[in-house]
């Protein structure tokens, strides 16, 4: 029984760190339609620079984090600028395409900064950990769960309560309804790929915690937590932070179970069967055309 | 002939001409490998170009099908289940095969959710390649593939790997060409345009597609298998996510849907490569600034690019020719 | 047994009725004209007879076979044609390409053959591309061959989806608001046309919003409002049925 709960709590770990980034594939998909494939690396690029903030200035961890998921905010709306200001037509396998470009360029520019160094944040409340049941529960697993809670609660809010919130679902939900909302094609991208950075950014701040993060540590991680927005349902934000936990469970099962070393392999194979058995996921938001 | 058939054929020629004159010019093992990985980068390209510079559809699976080619040679070769020539020949079959696999359900699919389920499959092949151990040596790589043999004639040089590679290679170009110009490949074409269209043209776009992809497949198995049998190993490094992504990036900055693409494309990954050799870390940076700029500018890529300059009469024929239809109406 | 005959067909869509129980016929070498206001349902039934989309029940017959299982591009070669409202042309190629394509169902040569350009994939691509020139030149467009679609004017495109579906020889066709757009003198042209097809025997269904031109080449009118059939007969008796007058021409500028 503790071994199960122990395989849960690991469970838990990642499967914030994939909600979180899960959170951001569907704001970008929902304001854009296009799959953000930069977004694992933006995790990347917080978890290096917290750490690396971390190591030079020791700026008590609250700013760390702080600052970080504001700089990963900035690269989101720096997406909008540099990415895709110039492209002719915004179409969504354009614009997915130039996020590629991008994921290469950041974690380029990071290998050559950085080379191959790895960074580490001090967990959040130091090496406190619980013990239920027999199994170890780390605190930061549930500090990590507590920014997604944050994050989705927040999020919930901002669509809904606030101008510019309601103006982006609107926009996102009805092309013809967009101009009436004032909101600009632009502003809406710029948006969409802002919050989706400053998701990534926390999970960055999470995760350095737990594992060394360097160059290479964002790009499977972003690729998994598309997994588990397909899982959920690419555009729905529940379905979002539900395929991310689920999938950090079912990763986690599978290592304690059957094998360490094919855990990886579990997200792609989850992509699969979603896209071939239930390509709209376990919450249908959009309706996924097929031949 | 028509001309634009004529100029094919003579790049053709020359592109020929070109590769044997290099392959006797050039001196050294390293060299010739070189040479050879300009061999197989071309195939991964055509191959890869057919699918999507042609039929509209982005694969991300073509670093891990050349990885299953690359695997599936040195496996069968190196633990002696077969001697070497016939694991250079199951390469590509076995790839085709997957391919043909993962396309039934995959093709199904409409644009961006297929490239997902290439990538699905190319990932998993990547981490399979890596974890596998007992089978693939793991992330150390797989060694001891023997030299490849066939009727007693030994391919134990990069020279001699080397003319069977450009045969092959100049092979796949003209098996390329003739499926574009062909009836098949202009319905291919036209559906990755409007599917609804083909459909009422009486077009089987999914059939067509889903060989199409399995023949892409093979392209990527043969350079698998050339790629093993030079260098005598296979490392997982080239089949992951960012293996496929600059075969994509490098496609699209050569010209996607071009005879020559594939070529530019190959002689740009030799340069890079060669340039680079230092630096290596630098190249992906480079790749990738190149394809931010490319995507806003260049939408068809260099070879298209070329093609609109040194040959697109016809185009810029055209507005004079609709004042004409205009007034004549 | 007519060329053309849609049974009972109903089509359902995420709980909405697009169509019930819609029957209709189309005779060999007359014109059967669909007319109904937006949304009556009728570029729906082009597509569930053309083969785009499944019906939720009912049946579509070709020359008395059942097609309603068998997919779109199957149709084609069976002798069903049929053209877009709004045009889908292929972008990209030129005019000639976009018109050869047409003519795919005439073309044995397979994959194999096609790859290794074998001479006969390759005569047959040539007897294909002649023929698409013979009918650009009967519309009277040749000059456009080598033009690439997307940048022909509007009048010029509209031509090259009819083109392309004579290619493959059909004796069905639906033809999809082929007026639309068309300026007034341009209208009385495309009614000739659509009067030359059915005197080489085809069945023609067309779908239109320009009640003059429908009026003038029709054979028979169908009326379609809601997703059901409303009146179904001559011209004359259709124009003055009182339901259809109320329902739609009396709204529809005449």
């Amino acid at each position: 029984m503790s071994d199960l709960l122990q395989i849960a709590f690991s469970g838990l770990t990642v499967g914030a760190a994939y909600a979180l980034v899960a959170l951001g594939f569907a704001i970008v998909f929902r304001g854009t339609r296009a799959i953000n494939f930069a977004q694992g690396e933006y995790v990347m690029l917080a978890g290096v620079a917290a750490g690396a903030l971390n190591e030079a200035a020791h700026p008590p961890l609250l700013v760390t984090v702080v600052a970080v998921i504001l700089l990963g905010a900035l690269a989101g709306v720096l997406t909008e600028t540099v990415a895709l200001r110039l492209i002719r037509r915004p179409d969504p396998a354009t614009v997915t395409l130039a996020t590629i470009g991008l994921a290469v360029t950041i974690k380029a520019a990071v290998l050559l900064i950085t080379d191959r160094a790895s960074y580490t944040l001090p967990g959040f409340s130091g090496d406190a950990s619980l013990r239920i049941a027999g199994a170890t529960l780390e605190a930061q697993t549930l500090w990590n769960c507590g920014l997604v809670a944050v994050a989705a609660g927040g999020l919930a809010l901002f669509f809904s309560r606030t101008r510019i919130g309601v103006a982006l679902r609107a926009s996102a939900d009805d092309a013809e309804m967009a101009a009436s909302t004032g909101m600009s094609r632009r502003a809406a991208t710029a948006w969409s790929f802002g919050l989706a950075g400053a998701l990534a950014a926390a999970a960055g701040a999470g995760l350095a915690p737990v594992s060394p993060v360097n160059y290479d540590f964002g790009t499977l991680l972003g690729l998994k937590g598309f997994a588990a927005a397909m899982l959920g349902g690419l555009g729905s934000m529940s379905g979002a932070v539900l395929g991310g936990f689920a999938l950090g469970l079912a990763e986690a099962l599978f290592a304690g179970y059957v094998s360490s070393a094919y855990a990886d392999v579990v997200a792609f194979a989850v992509l699969l069967l979603v896209l071939f058995l239930r390509p709209t996921g376990l919450f249908a938001q959009v309706r996924v055309e097929r031949v | 002939m028509s001309d634009r058939s004529r100029r094919e054929l003579l790049g053709l020629a020359v592109l020929a001409a070109a590769m044997v004159a290099a392959g006797l010019l050039v001196a050294g093992d390293y060299e010739h490998g070189l040479l050879v990985g300009f061999c197989v980068d071309l195939l991964l390209l055509t191959g890869l170009n057919l699918i999507v510079g042609y039929a509209g559809q982005v694969s991300l699976a073509q670093a891990g099908l050349f990885g299953l080619g690359a695997y599936t040679a040195g496996i069968l070769s190196a633990k002696e289940v077969v001697p070497p020539a016939v694991a250079f020949v199951a390469a590509p079959v076995v790839v085709a095969a997957f391919s043909a696999l993962v396309g039934l359900p995959s093709l199904r699919l409409r644009g961006l959710y297929f490239t997902m389920a290439t990538l699905g499959a190319g990932v998993i092949l990547y981490l399979v390649f890596g974890r596998a151990v007992s089978l693939t040596g793991g992330p150390n790589g797989l060694l001891g593939v023997p030299v490849l043999e066939v009727g007693g004639f030994e391919f134990d040089t990069p020279f001699a790997v080397y003319w069977l590679a450009a045969a092959l290679a100049l092979l796949g170009l003209v098996l390329a060409r003739n499926l574009v110009r062909s009836r098949v490949g202009l319905a291919l074409r036209a559906a990755g345009t409007s599917e609804p269209a083909a459909a009422v043209a009486g077009v089987e776009t999914f059939r067509l597609r889903l060989l199409l992809f399995t023949l892409c497949g093979a392209y990527a198995g043969v350079a698998g298998a050339l790629e093993t049998f030079e260098s005598g190993f296979v490392s997982p490094e080239p089949f992951g996510f960012f293996g496929a992504v600059t075969l994509l990036v490098v496609l699209a900055l050569a010209g996607a849907g071009t005879l020559f693409g594939p070529v530019v494309g190959a002689a740009l990954m030799l340069l890079l490569d060669e340039l680079l050799a230092d630096a290596a870390d630098v190249e992906p940076l480079i790749l990738g600034v190149l394809f931010l700029i490319a995507i806003q500018v260049m939408p068809q890529g260099v070879a298209g690019w070329l093609g609109e300059r040194f040959g697109g009469r016809r185009q810029r024929r055209a507005p004079v020719g609709s004042e004409r239809a205009e007034a004549a109406r | 047994m007519s060329a053309l005959a849609v049974q009972g067909v109903t089509k359902r869509f995420g709980g909405v009725e697009v169509l019930l129980g819609v029957d209709l016929e189309a005779a060999a070498g007359a014109v059967t004209a669909l007319i109904g206001p937006n949304g009556a349902g009728k570029s729906t039934l082009a597509n569930i007879i053309s083969g785009l989309e499944r019906p939720t029940a009912g049946t579509v017959m070709l020359d008395g076979r059942d097609v309603t299982g068998v997919p779109a591009h199957r149709r084609v070669a069976l002798g069903l044609g049929r053209t877009f409202q709004n045009l889908e042309l292929f972008s990209g190629l030129t005019v000639l390409e976009n018109v050869t394509v047409g003519g795919y169902t005439a073309g044995k040569a397979g994959f194999a053959r096609s790859l290794f350009g074998l001479r006969s994939a390759r005569r047959e691509q040539a007897e294909l591309r002649t023929r698409a020139e013979e009918i650009l030149d009967r519309l009277g467009v040749s000059e456009l061959a080598g033009r690439r679609v997307d940048t022909l004017g509007f009048g010029e495109a509209k031509l090259i989806e009819p083109a392309r579906m004579l290619m493959s020889r059909p004796h069905v066709v639906v033809l999809d608001e082929p007026a639309a757009g068309l300026p007034p003198g341009r209208a009385s042209e495309l009614a000739e046309r659509i009067a030359g097809l059915t005197s080489d025997g085809m069945a023609v269904i067309l779908i239109e919003h320009n009640v003059p031109l429908v009026m003038s080449v029709a054979d028979r009118i169908v009326v379609l409002e809601g997703g059901t059939i409303i009146a179904d007969g001559a011209p004359d008796d259709v124009r003055t049925d009182e339901r259809v007058v109320e329902a739609y021409l009396g709204a529809a500028d005449g």
